[in-house]
């Protein structure tokens, strides 16, 4: 009796042990891990070949970068790896989730909000299948965002256009309602006041972003948004001093989420309002503000690197696809085992054909790839160059003007205080302000290089110009060989690009005493060697790193060649040739 | 009284110049353009002494403006007043027509000046435009292989020495530790420098400038 009640207890215990262990197996998205406990975490699963525990792994681990670093090719790709084990184990909310924090991160980036409609589409056919009408109403309202805030539709692309934006979003707050669902009606009045700000109906827009307002205490992201919404209508109102509390407001909550999206725009928001107001020291510390702002968003060495994983995250949607395909053909392959075998048994000549055919779906889906990955590179480099493009503008028509907008004001300021302690204050003032103006030209000409309307020879001549100037102490030579031939402005730009980025190492690492830029042009070519007499590098132990990589992949797009040529204490030659004809085509 | 119209698109800027002129006796501010279009109205209708022109404006280029000014209306002289500073940009302006060229975030004194200057039919460059132009001119294009001295770098001479020493490329590749196309695109350099059509003759010519003994 009693040996039999030990085992029973003993039982009991060792169940409630393995229950206690199969309980707290999985980490929880309510809370905080730390980076090297989700490491270890996603080593073990990786090992047990874990499908659940990586996805929620790399869940937690996009949401900790998310955190720290905002939008970073870390939080992303963290975010793929898990939707595609969310795939495995068919978790389908799971796979969404993921998916829409994805998107969520898409959806304010130019270049690529097209995939954030993508992922979001696809969610809510989803839960139009299972009519999760809560879920319905959400995505409604993430497609209607950016529906919103973008109003640079292609009419070609998206079908979102042909939504009448008033007419659903009345409907979806409808639906909130009806459902009680406090959060998704916060968000949806206020992209209500969104939508009246947008159509300069500043009344309704401050009636629907107040609402939203008082539902979104505990809500930091709903909370920094709609004070930053009202501070622009206060800002159209006229009431510039409640604006910029507002923005301030919104400010200190945009940084605790560090939030750098809505940072640059709070900041652009109170540089208009000082600007407004003629607070000129204000303004301008609200301007350099904004450019940071930009540039930490736009420039970081983050968001860049993110760009550049575009290609694999496209190979990655590739191969979770195909994954799943093969899992699927698996599970039939078990059901026609018996057919199959079959099959071998009447005769080996069906299977041969099985297999001839299965080789040759493996070589297109081989072709497929390689067309993709030259689609997405063309893609890649198209949206870059647009991102670039729009900044420069931003910075050189918008920045640019209101900094020189300032400095005439002080100009026209400065004989009346002249001999007072105020003339003395504008004196720097005036000077901090070219600087700033020099400093956003030179950052407009870096991401747009004007000159190229002019012809390739003109802006590489700028471009060593400011190379020049830039680098007093080294001769730097420009000579081109030959008449200049037609180059169509996408070859002119990215060849540019990569003079540009080698100059850029050249002034960087090469300690040089001379740095000499020769173009030859023939008729159905364009040779370029830039070499210096600096210091050089081991070819070997400097392989490929990432600047070079960039330099390599835009030229094989444009079919040319690349050399290296250095060793150390020979400088360096990067030797470039680019065929004018037999370029890649019809890739739109 | 020297009669000055204002040309650009952005209006708080060109309200902010005007501003400047306010107390200077001789400059009167005649009209604000903020596009071409309603420029070349003011000019039909008004005797302007100085136009001070933005380049970058919403209907036609600056450059097409500036030109048409100096064709049509010889008597008035344009600034040029923008933000680019592109070298190339600055030659094309001035070989248009324009007498002085000055950024946006000028002083007072120097827009005084710059107006006056050209007023009086002269060309009022600063220091950096100066130093634009100069340098420009210091530099004479080698856009052509023939006549004067090529200039080579040092790898060209390398490769330059060694063909003369009747090395086939492999050799040269071998000796200099590069691989064969990279010889072969410094020999092709080498024959456009020198405008030769074969090895002989660029020998001949490397000879003839001393470059090789």
């Amino acid at each position: 009796m009693s040996l039999f009640r030990k085992i029973f207890w003993l039982l009991l215990f060792s169940l409630l042990l393995v229950g206690a262990k199969a309980n707290d197996f999985y980490p929880t998205l309510k809370k905080n891990y730390q980076q090297k406990k989700l490491d270890s975490l996603i080593e073990i699963y990786k090992d047990k070949g874990d499908a659940k525990g990586l996805a929620i792994a790399h869940e937690l681990k996009g949401i900790f970068f998310q955190h720290i670093y905002y939008y970073s090719s870390s939080t992303v790709s963290n975010f793929y790896e898990s939707a595609k084990n969310y795939v495995k184990i068919n978790d389908s909310n799971g796979y969404y989730r993921v998916k829409k924090r994805i998107a969520d991160l898409y959806s304010v980036d130019d270049a690529k909000y097209r995939y954030a409609i993508d992922y979001y589409k696809e969610a809510l056919g989803f839960y139009h299948l299972k009519k999760d009408k809560v879920k319905i109403a959400s995505y409604r309202l993430d497609l209607l965002n950016i529906a919103i805030n973008k109003d640079t539709f292609s009419k070609k692309e998206d079908r979102l256009i042909s939504w009448n934006r008033e007419k659903v979003l009345k409907e979806t707050i409808q639906d909130c309602k009806k459902f009680k669902d406090q959060r998704y009606l916060t968000y949806a009045y206020s992209l209500y006041g969104a939508y009246w700000l947008r159509k300069e109906n500043l009344n309704d827009a401050l009636k629907y972003t107040e609402m939203s307002l008082a539902r979104s205490q505990s809500r930091s992201y709903l909370m920094s948004l709609n004070l930053l919404q009202k501070g622009e209508i206060q800002k159209l109102k006229n009431d510039l001093l409640g604006a910029i509390l507002l923005f301030k407001k919104s400010e200190l909550i945009a940084d605790v989420q560090n939030n750098k999206y809505l940072m640059q725009l709070i900041c652009k928001g109170q540089a208009e309002c000082y600007t407004a107001m003629n607070n000129s020291p204000k303004a301008l510390e609200y301007w350099q503000k904004t450019a940071e702002a930009i540039e930490k968003y736009y420039n970081s060495g983050q968001t860049q690197f993110t760009r550049s994983e575009e290609i694999s995250n496209a190979l990655r949607d590739a191969t979770t696809a195909q994954e799943l395909v093969e899992e699927k053909k698996s599970r039939r392959e078990n059901l026609i085992y018996f057919l199959v075998a079959l099959i071998l048994v009447a005769g080996s000549a069906g299977f041969w054909i099985a297999r001839v055919k299965l080789r040759e779906k493996d070589l297109i889906n081989q072709q497929q790839r390689a067309e993709m990955e030259l689609k997405s590179m063309k893609s890649l480099i198209d949206g870059q160059e647009k991102e670039r493009n729009r900044v420069a503008k931003d910075l050189h028509d918008g920045l640019g003007a209101h900094l020189s907008s300032i400095k005439l004001f002080i100009e026209s300021q400065k004989d009346k205080y002249e001999s007072t302690v105020q003339g003395k204050l504008l004196e720097p003032l005036a000077k901090n302000i070219d600087e700033a103006c020099l400093e956003t030209r030179n950052i407009s000409h870096d991401l747009r290089p004007f000159a190229l309307k002019f012809g390739f020879s003109a802006a590489l001549g700028d471009l060593v110009k400011k190379a020049q100037i830039a680098l007093p102490e080294v001769e730097v030579v420009f000579d081109t060989y030959g008449d200049e031939p037609q180059i169509g402005e996408e070859i002119a730009l990215m060849v540019y690009r990569v003079v540009q980025e080698i100059l850029n190492n050249a002034a960087k690492y090469a300690k040089a005493k001379q740095i000499s830029v020769q173009v030859f042009y023939e008729p159905s070519q364009i040779s370029i060697n830039v070499e210096d007499d600096g210091q050089g590098f081991d070819l070997k132990v400097v392989k490929e790193g990432n600047g070079l990589g960039n330099i390599r992949s835009r030229i094989d797009y444009l079919g040319g060649q690349v050399i290296w040529q250095s060793a150390p204490n020979q400088g360096t030659a990067v030797l470039i040739s680019i065929p004018l004809v037999n370029l890649p085509e019809n890739l739109g | 009284m020297i009669k000055v119209t204002i040309v650009d698109d952005h209006v708080i800027f060109a309200e902010g110049l005007e501003s400047i002129f306010l107390d200077a006796h001789d400059i009167q501010i005649t009209a604000r353009c903020h596009n071409a279009e309603s420029f070349w109205n003011v000019m039909e209708t008004n005797s302007i002494d100085v136009v001070l022109l933005d380049i970058s404006l919403p209907d036609v280029s600056g450059l097409n403006v500036c030109e048409q000014i100096v064709r049509d209306y010889p008597n008035t002289r344009v600034i040029a007043l923008t933000m680019h500073d592109e070298p190339s940009l600055v030659k094309k302006m001035i070989k248009k027509g324009a007498m002085a060229y000055l950024l946006k975030n000028t002083t007072k004194s120097e827009l005084w000046a710059a107006i006056r200057t050209v007023y009086s039919g002269k060309k009022y460059y600063n220091e950096n435009l100066m130093q634009l132009l100069l340098d420009g001119e210091d530099k004479p294009k080698k856009n052509s292989s023939m006549g004067g001295r090529p200039h080579l770098t040092r790898r060209e001479k390398e490769v330059l020495d060694l063909i003369a020493k009747g090395l086939t490329t492999q050799q040269i590749a071998d000796k200099l530790f590069v691989s064969i196309k990279a010889v072969e695109f410094h020999r092709s350099s080498l024959l456009t420098k020198f405008g030769s059509q074969n090895t002989p003759s660029m020998i001949k010519e490397a000879i003839e400038y001393e470059f090789i003994s």
